[in-house]
């Protein structure tokens, strides 16, 4: 159970703390058992079409090509929040149309299930009395989290870019593959990172910033 | 009475209780992902009765709700707000009533 802290930020009264362990934990438990349900067995990279089955599991609604223009240039990705039901994710068309965009497709469907299963109930906690709607509006810059100091513009958006990362590359699947590479390869911070990119498919950039925050490089 | 059940949303429901993707009903009856997300979000309309029979097809229902669902029925009808079960029930007897 996360710690239920002030918000700073002026968006809610009060805000879950999560540790990192403990959103590694409900994001690899969430993926693992959805892969499970489908196939019997768990098996990495998860596969593009999987993971819009998963969103949809999750949400009520799931845009995959939405124009997301009026929300600026670089809004990729949102959530809306309800009172009641389950949220609706909309990505926008630019990452799903395009096969050189697909990592970034990736990326950016799992920042916003993070949302969806980190944020939901904040809002309907929230949303409740007023009975509107509320948006989660996510940047480029946003969607994987660097630090939990910098590259996220608040505690939200960090809480579903470590999120994004965690479902990508669940931590003790993370763990296999690096503890591997040391085993065969040795220490080669470069051979490492491509070694994730391959294994969980996914960006340099996401790989890297995920074996950081995992204390996996040094 | 139905809910305010929409072509696109009957489509995307029916398809997710089968446990399959956009992309895969789409590969299944040839169109692209994008023009099934524009079907089932009720931006576009498929634009032949066959296409219909074939989303029907690969869900494994009967073309006569989705189309009764996308407006190939008279207006009077479509005004009652059935759902599948009423639907399918009406058609039944409209059959055995006329021998179509």
């Amino acid at each position: 159970m996360p710690k239920i802290i002030r918000d700073s930020t002026g968006k809610f009264r009060q805000r879950p703390h999560y540790e990192q362990g403990e959103l590694d934990m409900e994001c690899e438990k969430i993926v693992c058992e959805f892969l499970r349900s489908l196939y019997g067995k768990i098996e990495f990279p998860i596969a593009t079409d999987d993971i819009t089955k998963l969103i949809e599991k999750h949400t009520s609604d799931f845009d995959q090509y939405a124009d997301l223009s009026e929300y600026g240039e670089s809004v990729e990705g949102l959530t809306e929040f309800f009172p009641k039901g389950k949220p609706k994710v909309s990505i926008s068309a630019k990452l799903s149309e395009a096969s050189n965009y697909e990592n970034r497709f990736r990326t950016t469907m799992t920042h916003e299930l993070g949302h969806v299963i980190f944020h939901d109930y904040l809002y309907k906690m929230e949303l409740i009395e007023s009975g509107a709607a509320s948006i989660q509006i996510c940047k480029r810059d946003d969607i994987i989290s660097k630090s939990k100091y910098a590259g996220a513009r608040d505690w939200m958006e960090w809480q579903a870019g470590y999120a994004c990362g965690a479902f990508l590359m669940p931590a003790s699947h993370l763990k296999k593959t690096v503890d591997n590479f040391l085993a065969t390869k040795g220490a080669d911070t470069d051979g490492l990172i491509d070694a994730v990119v391959t294994r969980f498919q996914v960006s340099k950039d996401a790989a890297r910033v995920r074996l950081s925050v995992t204390n996996h490089l040094k | 009475m139905s809910k305010n059940v929409s072509f696109g949303s009957f489509i995307a429901e029916t398809r997710k209780s089968k446990n399959q993707s956009q992309k895969e009903l789409a590969t299944q009856i040839n169109i692209s992902p994008q023009y099934l997300n524009d079907i089932e979000h009720d931006k576009r309309f498929p634009s032949s009765p066959q296409l219909i029979e074939q989303i029907a097809a690969a869900l494994e229902i009967g073309p006569d709700y989705l189309s009764y669902l996308a407006g190939r029925i008279p207006e009077e009808v479509k005004d009652q707000k059935l759902d599948q079960a009423t639907f399918q029930k009406a058609m039944l007897a409209f059959r055995k009533a006329t021998g179509k």
